[in-house]
Protein backbone atom coordinates (compact mmCIF):
# COMPACT_ATOMS: atom_id res chain seq x y z
CA UNK A 1 0.00 0.00 0.00
CA UNK A 2 1.39 3.60 -1.11
CA UNK A 3 1.14 5.58 1.99
CA UNK A 4 1.12 9.31 0.78
CA UNK A 5 0.46 12.67 3.58
CA UNK A 6 -1.12 16.32 2.51
CA UNK A 7 -0.58 19.14 5.13
CA UNK A 8 -3.73 21.09 5.70
CA UNK A 9 -4.93 23.33 8.30
CA UNK A 10 -6.88 22.37 11.01
CA UNK A 11 -7.87 23.03 14.48
CA UNK A 12 -7.09 19.43 16.17
CA UNK A 13 -4.46 19.58 19.19
CA UNK A 14 -1.22 18.00 19.51
CA UNK A 15 -1.56 14.11 19.45
CA UNK A 16 2.08 14.19 21.45
CA UNK A 17 1.40 12.84 25.31
CA UNK A 18 -0.88 11.28 27.93
CA UNK A 19 -4.32 10.41 26.44
CA UNK A 20 -3.85 12.37 23.50
CA UNK A 21 -1.13 9.85 22.29
CA UNK A 22 -3.10 6.85 23.66
CA UNK A 23 -6.30 8.09 21.82
CA UNK A 24 -4.00 8.67 18.45
CA UNK A 25 -2.32 5.80 18.39
CA UNK A 26 -5.86 3.95 19.03
CA UNK A 27 -7.20 5.67 16.07
CA UNK A 28 -4.06 5.59 13.64
CA UNK A 29 -4.08 1.63 14.78
CA UNK A 30 -8.02 1.15 13.35
CA UNK A 31 -7.59 2.86 10.86
CA UNK A 32 -4.90 1.24 8.93
CA UNK A 33 -6.29 -2.14 9.98
CA UNK A 34 -9.56 -1.31 8.22
CA UNK A 35 -7.55 0.10 5.42
CA UNK A 36 -5.36 -3.26 5.20
CA UNK A 37 -8.53 -5.07 5.40
CA UNK A 38 -10.03 -3.03 2.95
CA UNK A 39 -7.64 -3.96 0.09
CA UNK A 40 -6.43 -0.54 -0.20
CA UNK A 41 -3.64 0.29 -3.08
CA UNK A 42 -3.07 3.49 -1.68
CA UNK A 43 -4.15 5.56 1.04
CA UNK A 44 -3.97 9.59 1.22
CA UNK A 45 -3.16 11.08 4.88
CA UNK A 46 -4.50 14.91 5.28
CA UNK A 47 -2.36 15.66 8.19
CA UNK A 48 -2.76 18.89 10.43
CA UNK A 49 0.29 21.37 9.72
CA UNK A 50 0.75 22.11 12.84
CA UNK A 51 1.27 18.21 13.87
CA UNK A 52 5.37 18.05 13.85
CA UNK A 53 5.89 14.28 14.23
CA UNK A 54 5.00 11.09 11.82
CA UNK A 55 6.71 8.69 13.21
CA UNK A 56 3.30 6.63 13.88
CA UNK A 57 2.64 6.75 9.90
CA UNK A 58 6.08 5.86 8.98
CA UNK A 59 6.27 2.94 11.74
CA UNK A 60 2.29 1.77 10.56
CA UNK A 61 3.40 1.89 6.97
CA UNK A 62 6.01 -0.40 7.67
CA UNK A 63 4.24 -3.84 7.24
CA UNK A 64 0.87 -3.10 4.73
CA UNK A 65 0.24 -5.50 2.33
CA UNK A 66 0.93 -4.87 -1.51
CA UNK A 67 -1.81 -4.78 -3.94
CA UNK A 68 -2.84 -3.94 -7.28
CA UNK A 69 -6.52 -3.12 -6.43
CA UNK A 70 -7.16 0.27 -7.86
CA UNK A 71 -8.73 1.15 -4.59
CA UNK A 72 -7.52 4.24 -2.68
CA UNK A 73 -8.30 5.96 0.82
CA UNK A 74 -8.04 9.29 2.33
CA UNK A 75 -7.73 10.26 6.00
CA UNK A 76 -8.83 13.37 6.72
CA UNK A 77 -7.41 14.83 10.03
CA UNK A 78 -9.77 17.60 11.09
CA UNK A 79 -12.65 19.21 12.92
CA UNK A 80 -13.54 21.44 9.68
CA UNK A 81 -15.79 19.76 7.04
CA UNK A 82 -14.22 17.67 4.04
CA UNK A 83 -14.10 20.16 1.02
CA UNK A 84 -13.55 17.21 -1.56
CA UNK A 85 -12.54 13.74 -1.29
CA UNK A 86 -14.00 12.50 -4.67
CA UNK A 87 -12.70 9.25 -5.78
CA UNK A 88 -11.39 7.92 -2.75
CA UNK A 89 -12.97 4.32 -1.84
CA UNK A 90 -12.50 4.25 1.64
CA UNK A 91 -12.58 7.28 3.33
CA UNK A 92 -11.36 8.09 7.46
CA UNK A 93 -12.44 11.04 9.47
CA UNK A 94 -11.05 11.63 12.41
CA UNK A 95 -12.37 14.76 14.19
CA UNK A 96 -13.85 15.98 17.72
CA UNK A 97 -17.18 17.47 17.37
CA UNK A 98 -20.34 15.19 16.39
CA UNK A 99 -21.39 16.79 13.31
CA UNK A 100 -25.23 17.69 14.19
CA UNK A 101 -27.49 18.56 10.85
CA UNK A 102 -24.95 19.29 8.56
CA UNK A 103 -24.90 17.00 4.89
CA UNK A 104 -21.52 15.20 4.98
CA UNK A 105 -21.76 13.46 1.44
CA UNK A 106 -19.14 10.85 1.94
CA UNK A 107 -20.80 7.85 1.06
CA UNK A 108 -22.19 5.40 3.49
CA UNK A 109 -20.86 5.42 7.01
CA UNK A 110 -20.10 1.63 7.94
CA UNK A 111 -18.73 2.17 10.67
CA UNK A 112 -17.44 5.07 13.88
CA UNK A 113 -15.40 4.55 16.54
CA UNK A 114 -15.76 7.01 19.82
CA UNK A 115 -12.23 7.21 21.76
CA UNK A 116 -10.89 8.60 25.45
CA UNK A 117 -15.18 8.40 25.92
CA UNK A 118 -16.68 10.35 28.33
CA UNK A 119 -16.80 7.31 30.86
CA UNK A 120 -12.93 7.12 30.36
CA UNK A 121 -12.60 10.26 30.85
CA UNK A 122 -14.69 9.82 34.42
CA UNK A 123 -12.65 7.29 35.26
CA UNK A 124 -9.19 9.30 34.52
CA UNK A 125 -10.58 11.66 37.23
CA UNK A 126 -10.94 9.16 39.62
CA UNK A 127 -6.92 8.22 39.03
CA UNK A 128 -5.64 11.91 39.53
CA UNK A 129 -7.90 12.04 42.83
CA UNK A 130 -6.43 8.98 43.58
CA UNK A 131 -3.03 10.60 42.98
CA UNK A 132 -3.67 13.47 45.11
CA UNK A 133 -4.81 11.51 48.03
CA UNK A 134 -1.98 8.93 47.28
CA UNK A 135 -3.91 5.70 47.60
CA UNK A 136 -2.22 3.83 44.74
CA UNK A 137 -4.21 0.92 44.56
CA UNK A 138 -7.44 3.25 44.08
CA UNK A 139 -5.39 4.63 41.13
CA UNK A 140 -4.93 1.44 40.00
CA UNK A 141 -8.58 0.66 39.43
CA UNK A 142 -9.34 3.46 38.26
CA UNK A 143 -6.86 2.99 35.54
CA UNK A 144 -8.01 -0.26 34.35
CA UNK A 145 -12.01 0.77 34.31
CA UNK A 146 -10.90 3.96 32.46
CA UNK A 147 -8.81 1.44 30.06
CA UNK A 148 -11.50 -0.37 29.51
CA UNK A 149 -13.61 2.16 28.12
CA UNK A 150 -11.20 4.07 26.42
CA UNK A 151 -12.27 2.99 22.99
CA UNK A 152 -16.25 1.98 21.65
CA UNK A 153 -17.89 1.53 18.64
CA UNK A 154 -20.52 3.90 18.20
CA UNK A 155 -21.69 7.43 18.57
CA UNK A 156 -20.90 7.91 22.17
CA UNK A 157 -19.47 10.98 23.76
CA UNK A 158 -16.22 11.28 23.45
CA UNK A 159 -13.03 13.33 22.82
CA UNK A 160 -12.61 12.01 19.39
CA UNK A 161 -14.51 10.49 16.31
CA UNK A 162 -13.44 8.04 13.75
CA UNK A 163 -15.70 7.58 11.09
CA UNK A 164 -15.62 4.90 7.87
CA UNK A 165 -17.30 5.69 5.25
CA UNK A 166 -17.37 3.76 2.06
CA UNK A 167 -16.92 6.32 -0.33
CA UNK A 168 -18.47 6.86 -3.61
CA UNK A 169 -17.51 5.14 -6.69
CA UNK A 170 -16.41 7.53 -9.24
CA UNK A 171 -14.09 5.66 -11.85
CA UNK A 172 -11.16 7.56 -13.28
CA UNK A 173 -11.86 10.67 -10.48
CA UNK A 174 -8.44 10.21 -8.12
CA UNK A 175 -7.36 13.37 -9.22
CA UNK A 176 -7.05 14.75 -5.76
CA UNK A 177 -5.13 11.45 -4.42
CA UNK A 178 -2.79 11.76 -7.80
CA UNK A 179 -2.31 15.40 -7.28
CA UNK A 180 -0.90 14.69 -3.36
CA UNK A 181 1.62 12.22 -4.71
CA UNK B 1 11.07 -35.66 32.95
CA UNK B 2 13.23 -34.92 30.54
CA UNK B 3 11.52 -37.02 27.90
CA UNK B 4 8.75 -34.20 28.77
CA UNK B 5 10.34 -31.05 28.78
CA UNK B 6 12.10 -31.93 25.43
CA UNK B 7 8.32 -32.61 24.09
CA UNK B 8 7.44 -29.47 25.55
CA UNK B 9 10.32 -27.82 23.82
CA UNK B 10 9.64 -29.13 20.36
CA UNK B 11 6.19 -28.18 20.68
CA UNK B 12 6.75 -24.57 21.69
CA UNK B 13 9.22 -24.57 19.16
CA UNK B 14 6.42 -25.20 16.62
CA UNK B 15 4.14 -22.70 17.78
CA UNK B 16 6.91 -20.28 17.47
CA UNK B 17 7.65 -21.34 13.11
CA UNK B 18 3.74 -20.29 12.75
CA UNK B 19 4.01 -16.92 14.47
CA UNK B 20 6.37 -15.75 11.82
CA UNK B 21 5.83 -12.95 9.23
CA UNK B 22 8.38 -11.34 7.11
CA UNK B 23 10.37 -9.21 9.68
CA UNK B 24 10.11 -10.88 12.61
CA UNK B 25 7.83 -13.07 15.46
CA UNK B 26 4.66 -11.56 15.56
CA UNK B 27 1.05 -11.82 17.34
CA UNK B 28 -1.89 -10.04 19.35
CA UNK B 29 -0.35 -8.92 23.26
CA UNK B 30 -1.79 -9.06 26.24
CA UNK B 31 -0.57 -7.16 29.15
CA UNK B 32 -1.48 -5.64 32.41
CA UNK B 33 -0.44 -1.82 31.11
CA UNK B 34 -2.52 -2.46 27.35
CA UNK B 35 -3.11 -4.91 25.35
CA UNK B 36 -3.10 -4.75 21.18
CA UNK B 37 -4.97 -6.45 19.60
CA UNK B 38 -5.32 -4.82 15.79
CA UNK B 39 -1.85 -4.84 15.22
CA UNK B 40 -0.21 -8.28 14.82
CA UNK B 41 2.95 -7.43 13.25
CA UNK B 42 6.93 -8.21 14.05
CA UNK B 43 7.56 -6.97 17.58
CA UNK B 44 11.14 -6.23 17.92
CA UNK B 45 10.95 -6.18 21.85
CA UNK B 46 11.82 -8.38 24.75
CA UNK B 47 10.50 -11.73 22.99
CA UNK B 48 13.98 -11.59 21.29
CA UNK B 49 15.65 -11.44 24.81
CA UNK B 50 13.76 -15.37 26.01
CA UNK B 51 13.95 -16.30 21.88
CA UNK B 52 17.91 -15.69 21.62
CA UNK B 53 18.64 -16.95 24.95
CA UNK B 54 16.55 -19.74 24.47
CA UNK B 55 17.61 -21.12 20.77
CA UNK B 56 21.44 -20.18 21.73
CA UNK B 57 20.99 -22.69 25.09
CA UNK B 58 19.55 -25.38 22.89
CA UNK B 59 22.44 -24.94 20.18
CA UNK B 60 24.52 -25.18 23.44
CA UNK B 61 23.38 -28.69 24.88
CA UNK B 62 22.43 -30.20 21.54
CA UNK B 63 24.49 -29.03 18.63
CA UNK B 64 21.59 -29.95 16.61
CA UNK B 65 21.92 -26.90 13.88
CA UNK B 66 18.64 -26.12 13.41
CA UNK B 67 18.71 -23.89 17.34
CA UNK B 68 21.55 -22.59 15.29
CA UNK B 69 19.68 -21.31 12.56
CA UNK B 70 16.66 -20.00 14.56
CA UNK B 71 19.44 -18.40 16.32
CA UNK B 72 20.76 -16.44 13.48
CA UNK B 73 17.54 -15.51 12.38
CA UNK B 74 16.29 -14.19 15.24
CA UNK B 75 19.37 -12.00 15.19
CA UNK B 76 18.67 -10.95 11.76
CA UNK B 77 15.47 -9.56 12.51
CA UNK B 78 17.17 -7.61 15.01
CA UNK B 79 19.76 -5.99 12.46
CA UNK B 80 16.92 -5.47 9.56
CA UNK B 81 14.66 -4.05 11.89
CA UNK B 82 17.50 -1.32 13.01
CA UNK B 83 16.39 1.97 12.31
CA UNK B 84 19.37 4.83 11.67
CA UNK B 85 19.34 5.78 15.00
CA UNK B 86 20.21 2.35 16.71
CA UNK B 87 16.62 1.88 17.52
CA UNK B 88 14.73 -0.96 16.96
CA UNK B 89 11.28 -0.91 15.05
CA UNK B 90 8.28 -1.68 16.62
CA UNK B 91 10.00 -2.46 20.33
CA UNK B 92 7.48 -1.15 22.51
CA UNK B 93 5.35 -4.61 22.88
CA UNK B 94 1.79 -3.45 23.99
CA UNK B 95 2.31 -0.08 23.06
CA UNK B 96 3.69 -1.48 19.17
CA UNK B 97 4.28 -0.03 16.99
CA UNK B 98 6.46 2.34 18.08
CA UNK B 99 10.19 2.49 19.23
CA UNK B 100 12.61 3.09 22.10
CA UNK B 101 10.66 0.63 24.35
CA UNK B 102 11.82 -0.07 27.25
CA UNK B 103 13.01 -2.42 29.11
CA UNK B 104 11.97 -4.22 25.26
CA UNK B 105 15.30 -2.50 23.32
CA UNK B 106 17.87 -3.46 25.92
CA UNK B 107 16.34 -7.07 26.56
CA UNK B 108 16.39 -7.58 22.73
CA UNK B 109 20.15 -6.53 22.63
CA UNK B 110 21.04 -8.70 25.58
CA UNK B 111 19.70 -11.89 24.34
CA UNK B 112 21.21 -10.97 20.42
CA UNK B 113 24.99 -10.08 22.88
CA UNK B 114 24.36 -13.69 24.81
CA UNK B 115 23.53 -15.09 21.58
CA UNK B 116 27.03 -13.80 19.83
CA UNK B 117 29.03 -14.97 23.01
CA UNK B 118 27.71 -18.24 22.80
CA UNK B 119 27.62 -19.01 18.79
CA UNK B 120 31.04 -17.20 18.76
CA UNK B 121 29.61 -15.02 15.81
CA UNK B 122 30.26 -11.45 16.77
CA UNK B 123 28.93 -10.15 13.17
CA UNK B 124 26.19 -8.84 14.48
CA UNK B 125 27.77 -6.96 17.24
CA UNK B 126 27.52 -3.13 15.94
CA UNK B 127 23.41 -4.10 16.07
CA UNK B 128 23.85 -4.88 20.10
CA UNK B 129 26.02 -1.72 20.31
CA UNK B 130 24.19 0.66 18.25
CA UNK B 131 21.41 -0.28 19.86
CA UNK B 132 22.61 0.36 23.61
CA UNK B 133 24.45 3.38 22.72
CA UNK B 134 21.27 5.20 21.87
CA UNK B 135 19.61 4.12 24.64
CA UNK B 136 22.68 5.86 26.42
CA UNK B 137 21.89 8.95 24.22
CA UNK B 138 18.40 9.03 24.38
CA UNK B 139 17.85 8.24 28.19
CA UNK B 140 21.41 9.38 30.56
CA UNK B 141 20.69 12.22 32.30
CA UNK B 142 23.78 13.69 33.27
CA UNK B 143 22.43 15.40 36.12
CA UNK B 144 21.12 13.04 38.33
CA UNK B 145 23.44 10.19 36.99
CA UNK B 146 20.97 7.97 35.93
CA UNK B 147 18.35 6.37 33.20
CA UNK B 148 15.18 8.28 32.82
CA UNK B 149 12.03 6.01 31.49
CA UNK B 150 11.33 8.54 28.46
CA UNK B 151 13.18 11.64 27.59
CA UNK B 152 12.77 14.38 29.33
CA UNK B 153 11.03 12.66 32.42
CA UNK B 154 12.86 12.18 35.70
CA UNK B 155 11.60 8.53 36.31
CA UNK B 156 12.62 5.24 37.38
CA UNK B 157 11.47 1.85 36.24
CA UNK B 158 13.84 -0.30 38.26
CA UNK B 159 12.99 -3.63 37.02
CA UNK B 160 13.72 -1.88 33.29
CA UNK B 161 16.91 -0.54 34.75
CA UNK B 162 18.13 -3.98 35.96
CA UNK B 163 17.55 -5.15 32.50
CA UNK B 164 19.54 -2.33 30.76
CA UNK B 165 22.56 -2.73 33.76
CA UNK B 166 22.88 -6.64 32.27
CA UNK B 167 23.19 -5.62 28.68
CA UNK B 168 25.42 -3.58 29.04
CA UNK B 169 27.71 -5.94 31.48
CA UNK B 170 27.34 -8.31 28.45
CA UNK B 171 28.23 -5.35 26.30
CA UNK B 172 31.39 -4.65 28.64
CA UNK B 173 32.73 -7.81 28.71
CA UNK B 174 32.50 -8.20 24.26
CA UNK B 175 33.92 -4.90 23.69
CA UNK B 176 36.51 -4.55 26.50
CA UNK B 177 35.23 -0.87 26.80
CA UNK B 178 34.76 -0.19 30.62
CA UNK B 179 32.81 3.01 29.86
CA UNK B 180 29.63 1.23 29.80
CA UNK B 181 30.06 -0.14 33.02
CA UNK B 182 29.83 3.07 34.64
CA UNK B 183 25.91 3.34 32.72
CA UNK B 184 25.57 -0.76 34.04
CA UNK B 185 26.25 0.32 37.83
CA UNK B 186 24.90 3.37 37.72
CA UNK B 187 21.65 1.29 36.30
CA UNK B 188 21.79 -1.48 38.58
CA UNK B 189 22.29 1.03 41.81
CA UNK B 190 19.13 2.44 41.30
CA UNK B 191 17.17 -0.72 41.07
CA UNK B 192 18.98 -1.33 44.57
CA UNK B 193 17.91 2.36 45.68
CA UNK B 194 14.51 1.55 45.33
CA UNK B 195 14.29 -1.55 47.66
CA UNK B 196 11.65 -1.78 50.17
CA UNK B 197 14.23 -0.93 53.44
CA UNK B 198 12.37 -2.65 56.29
CA UNK B 199 8.76 -4.36 57.24
CA UNK B 200 7.29 -7.40 55.70
CA UNK B 201 8.07 -6.92 52.30
CA UNK B 202 11.85 -5.74 53.06
CA UNK B 203 13.86 -6.34 49.60
CA UNK B 204 10.86 -6.09 47.42
CA UNK B 205 11.61 -3.23 44.83
CA UNK B 206 9.16 -0.96 43.98
CA UNK B 207 7.36 -0.16 40.18
CA UNK B 208 7.88 2.95 40.13
CA UNK B 209 9.26 6.53 41.00
CA UNK B 210 8.32 9.45 39.91
CA UNK B 211 10.06 11.57 41.40
CA UNK B 212 13.35 9.74 41.18
CA UNK B 213 13.46 9.94 44.88
CA UNK B 214 10.16 7.49 46.35
CA UNK B 215 9.05 4.45 45.24
CA UNK B 216 5.27 4.23 44.47
CA UNK B 217 4.77 1.49 46.74
CA UNK B 218 3.69 -1.18 44.18
CA UNK B 219 5.45 -4.33 44.12
CA UNK B 220 4.81 -6.42 41.31
CA UNK B 221 6.27 -10.12 41.82
CA UNK B 222 6.77 -10.98 38.04
CA UNK B 223 9.21 -7.23 37.37
CA UNK B 224 10.48 -8.24 41.03
CA UNK B 225 11.56 -11.44 39.35
CA UNK B 226 13.19 -9.70 36.49
CA UNK B 227 15.75 -8.22 38.52
CA UNK B 228 17.37 -11.29 39.81
CA UNK B 229 19.19 -12.59 36.98
CA UNK B 230 20.45 -8.69 36.42
CA UNK B 231 21.48 -8.27 40.22
CA UNK B 232 23.42 -11.63 40.13
CA UNK B 233 24.94 -10.42 37.27
CA UNK B 234 26.24 -7.05 38.98
CA UNK B 235 27.50 -8.84 41.87
CA UNK B 236 29.61 -11.24 39.60
CA UNK B 237 31.17 -8.01 37.39
CA UNK B 238 31.59 -5.51 40.11
CA UNK B 239 32.55 -7.82 43.38
CA UNK B 240 30.03 -6.75 45.57
CA UNK B 241 27.89 -8.87 47.62
CA UNK B 242 24.94 -6.14 48.55
CA UNK B 243 23.70 -6.81 44.84
CA UNK B 244 23.76 -10.73 45.28
CA UNK B 245 21.93 -10.20 48.83
CA UNK B 246 19.62 -7.81 47.18
CA UNK B 247 18.53 -11.10 44.69
CA UNK B 248 18.46 -12.90 47.25
CA UNK B 249 15.50 -10.61 49.30
CA UNK B 250 13.74 -10.51 46.52
CA UNK B 251 13.40 -14.25 46.60
CA UNK B 252 12.30 -14.24 49.40
CA UNK B 253 9.24 -11.89 48.50
CA UNK B 254 8.81 -14.71 45.38
CA UNK B 255 8.60 -17.53 47.99
CA UNK B 256 6.45 -15.24 50.33
CA UNK B 257 4.05 -14.27 47.88
CA UNK B 258 3.15 -17.41 46.03
CA UNK B 259 -0.45 -18.59 46.07
CA UNK B 260 -1.29 -22.42 46.93
CA UNK B 261 -1.79 -23.19 43.36
CA UNK B 262 1.51 -22.07 42.69
CA UNK B 263 0.70 -18.47 40.82
CA UNK B 264 1.63 -15.15 42.26
CA UNK B 265 -0.61 -11.89 42.77
CA UNK B 266 -0.64 -9.35 40.11
CA UNK B 267 0.51 -6.32 42.31
CA UNK B 268 1.11 -6.51 46.32
CA UNK B 269 1.08 -3.05 47.83
CA UNK B 270 3.04 -2.28 50.63
CA UNK B 271 -0.18 -1.50 52.38
CA UNK B 272 -0.80 -4.96 52.49
CA UNK B 273 -3.26 -5.10 49.99
CA UNK B 274 -3.43 -6.27 46.79
CA UNK B 275 -4.45 -6.69 43.14
CA UNK B 276 -4.78 -10.78 42.61
CA UNK B 277 -5.93 -10.99 38.44
CA UNK B 278 -4.54 -11.30 35.93
CA UNK B 279 -2.42 -14.26 37.04
CA UNK B 280 0.23 -14.78 34.69
CA UNK B 281 0.86 -18.25 33.23
CA UNK B 282 3.27 -18.19 30.46
CA UNK B 283 4.88 -15.00 32.23
CA UNK B 284 5.80 -17.32 35.46
CA UNK B 285 8.23 -18.98 33.65
CA UNK B 286 10.73 -14.93 34.46
CA UNK B 287 9.92 -16.32 38.19
CA UNK B 288 10.63 -19.50 37.67
CA UNK B 289 13.90 -18.83 35.80
CA UNK B 290 15.10 -16.39 39.56
CA UNK B 291 15.13 -19.54 41.29
CA UNK B 292 16.67 -21.15 38.51
CA UNK B 293 19.38 -18.68 38.36
CA UNK B 294 19.85 -18.59 42.14
CA UNK B 295 20.34 -22.26 42.39
CA UNK B 296 16.93 -22.69 44.24
CA UNK B 297 14.65 -25.99 43.75
CA UNK B 298 11.74 -24.76 41.22
CA UNK B 299 8.42 -24.30 42.99
CA UNK B 300 6.86 -27.74 42.49
CA UNK B 301 3.34 -26.11 42.49
CA UNK B 302 4.57 -23.18 40.32
CA UNK B 303 6.16 -24.99 37.94
CA UNK B 304 3.37 -27.81 37.51
CA UNK B 305 0.93 -25.22 36.78
CA UNK B 306 3.18 -23.93 33.50
CA UNK B 307 4.24 -27.15 32.08
CA UNK B 308 0.38 -28.28 32.58
CA UNK B 309 -1.09 -25.34 30.89
CA UNK B 310 0.54 -25.84 27.49
CA UNK B 311 -1.88 -25.51 24.89
CA UNK B 312 -2.62 -27.95 21.68
CA UNK B 313 -0.70 -25.76 19.44
CA UNK B 314 2.73 -25.82 21.71
CA UNK B 315 2.34 -22.30 23.16
CA UNK B 316 1.80 -21.23 27.12
CA UNK B 317 -1.52 -19.15 27.28
CA UNK B 318 -1.10 -15.91 29.20
CA UNK B 319 -3.14 -15.53 32.26
CA UNK B 320 -5.93 -16.22 34.51
CA UNK B 321 -8.33 -13.15 35.43
CA UNK B 322 -7.83 -10.79 32.93
CA UNK B 323 -11.79 -9.48 33.39
CA UNK B 324 -10.95 -9.30 37.14
CA UNK B 325 -8.63 -6.80 36.16
CA UNK B 326 -11.75 -4.29 35.57
CA UNK B 327 -14.05 -5.90 37.34
CA UNK B 328 -13.33 -7.92 40.69
CA UNK B 329 -15.70 -10.41 40.52
CA UNK B 330 -16.14 -11.32 37.27
CA UNK B 331 -16.29 -15.36 36.95
CA UNK B 332 -12.91 -16.83 35.64
CA UNK B 333 -14.83 -19.63 33.55
CA UNK B 334 -14.93 -19.16 30.59
CA UNK B 335 -11.39 -17.13 30.44
CA UNK B 336 -11.33 -14.02 29.29
CA UNK B 337 -9.77 -13.94 25.73
CA UNK B 338 -6.93 -12.69 26.35
CA UNK B 339 -5.94 -15.03 29.18
CA UNK B 340 -6.20 -17.99 26.38
CA UNK B 341 -4.29 -15.72 23.65
CA UNK B 342 -0.83 -16.97 23.45
CA UNK B 343 1.61 -14.42 23.38
CA UNK B 344 4.60 -14.72 21.91
CA UNK B 345 6.60 -11.88 24.15
CA UNK B 346 5.11 -14.35 27.08
CA UNK B 347 6.25 -17.37 25.47
CA UNK B 348 9.93 -16.67 25.09
CA UNK B 349 10.00 -16.68 28.74
CA UNK B 350 8.64 -19.92 28.57
CA UNK B 351 11.46 -20.90 25.85
CA UNK B 352 14.33 -19.12 28.42
CA UNK B 353 13.15 -21.20 31.28
CA UNK B 354 12.81 -24.84 29.56
CA UNK B 355 15.86 -24.54 27.77
CA UNK B 356 17.78 -23.12 31.11
CA UNK B 357 16.32 -26.41 32.77
CA UNK B 358 17.00 -28.77 30.15
CA UNK B 359 20.29 -31.26 31.43
CA UNK B 360 23.47 -31.51 29.19
CA UNK B 361 24.21 -32.36 26.93
CA UNK B 362 20.86 -33.30 25.64
CA UNK B 363 19.88 -35.79 22.79
CA UNK B 364 17.84 -34.03 19.85
CA UNK B 365 14.63 -33.08 20.18
CA UNK B 366 11.36 -35.34 19.75
CA UNK B 367 9.21 -34.51 15.97
CA UNK B 368 6.79 -31.76 17.66
CA UNK B 369 3.07 -33.18 18.35
CA UNK B 370 0.99 -30.20 17.77
CA UNK B 371 -2.53 -29.38 16.28
CA UNK B 372 -5.60 -26.69 16.58
CA UNK B 373 -8.06 -26.48 19.40
CA UNK B 374 -11.03 -24.34 19.94
CA UNK B 375 -11.87 -22.90 23.65
CA UNK B 376 -14.99 -21.38 25.32
CA UNK B 377 -13.93 -17.93 26.66
CA UNK B 378 -15.35 -14.65 27.40
CA UNK B 379 -14.97 -12.02 24.91
CA UNK B 380 -16.26 -8.34 24.86
CA UNK B 381 -18.70 -9.71 27.59
CA UNK B 382 -20.14 -12.47 25.65
CA UNK B 383 -19.53 -15.73 25.60
CA UNK B 384 -17.81 -17.37 22.14
CA UNK B 385 -15.43 -19.64 20.89
CA UNK B 386 -11.80 -19.27 20.69
CA UNK B 387 -10.04 -20.69 18.41
CA UNK B 388 -6.10 -21.36 16.89
CA UNK B 389 -4.58 -23.25 14.04
CA UNK B 390 -1.53 -22.62 12.64
CA UNK B 391 -2.75 -20.24 10.69
CA UNK B 392 -4.90 -18.09 12.55
CA UNK B 393 -6.42 -16.97 15.71
CA UNK B 394 -9.83 -16.72 15.83
CA UNK B 395 -11.74 -14.97 18.36
CA UNK B 396 -16.09 -16.61 17.76
CA UNK B 397 -17.43 -13.25 15.31
CA UNK B 398 -15.76 -10.87 16.57
CA UNK B 399 -12.45 -11.05 15.20
CA UNK B 400 -9.82 -13.29 13.03
CA UNK B 401 -5.73 -12.66 13.70
CA UNK B 402 -3.91 -13.91 10.46
CA UNK B 403 -0.84 -15.29 11.95
CA UNK B 404 1.04 -13.96 8.94
CA UNK B 405 -0.76 -10.28 8.68
CA UNK B 406 0.21 -7.95 10.61
CA UNK B 407 -2.79 -6.15 11.03
CA UNK B 408 -5.93 -8.21 12.91
CA UNK B 409 -9.44 -8.28 10.61
CA UNK B 410 -12.85 -8.03 11.44
CA UNK B 411 -14.97 -6.48 14.64
CA UNK B 412 -11.66 -5.51 16.81
CA UNK B 413 -12.58 -5.87 20.35
CA UNK B 414 -11.28 -3.96 23.70
CA UNK B 415 -10.61 -5.11 27.27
Amino acid sequence: MQVDVVRIPSSLPSMAAGPFEESWNRVADILFADAAQSGLEALTVFIPMTWSDSDWLTLRSAYLPDTHSGLSGAVWISNDSITDLTGFSRIYWVHQEIPRGENINLGSRVESYAVWTRSSRWWGAGVRLADLMHATALRDRCMSRSQAQFVRQGDLLSQFHLDIYDGQEVPHAHSLAAGSR
Amino acid sequence: MPTRLLQAVANLDAWFETMRQPGGYGGPVAHWWRDQFVYTGPGLDWRYEGILMGYSDLWDKTGDPIWLERVNRAAKDLSDGQLPDGSYRMSRFEQNPGTLGTPHEAAASLGLLVSLQRTGDFTLLPTAQGNLDNIIRRLWDPVTRGFTDRPGVPGRVPNKLATLSQALCALAQITHDDQYLVYAKAAIDDVVRFRVTRGHFQGAIHQYSADNMRGDNRLFPYYNARCVDPLLTAAEVFGEETYAASAHEILEFLTRTMTEDGSWPQIVYTSGSRVDYPRWIAGVADILYAFHRMNNPLPGPAWDRLVDSQLPSGAFPTAIGFQRKTYSKAPLDPPDYRDLTPVAGWNDKVLRLLAAVLPAPASVLPAPSVHSYSRPARIASEEAVFTETAMALQYGNHCDIEKSSAWSKGEFVWG
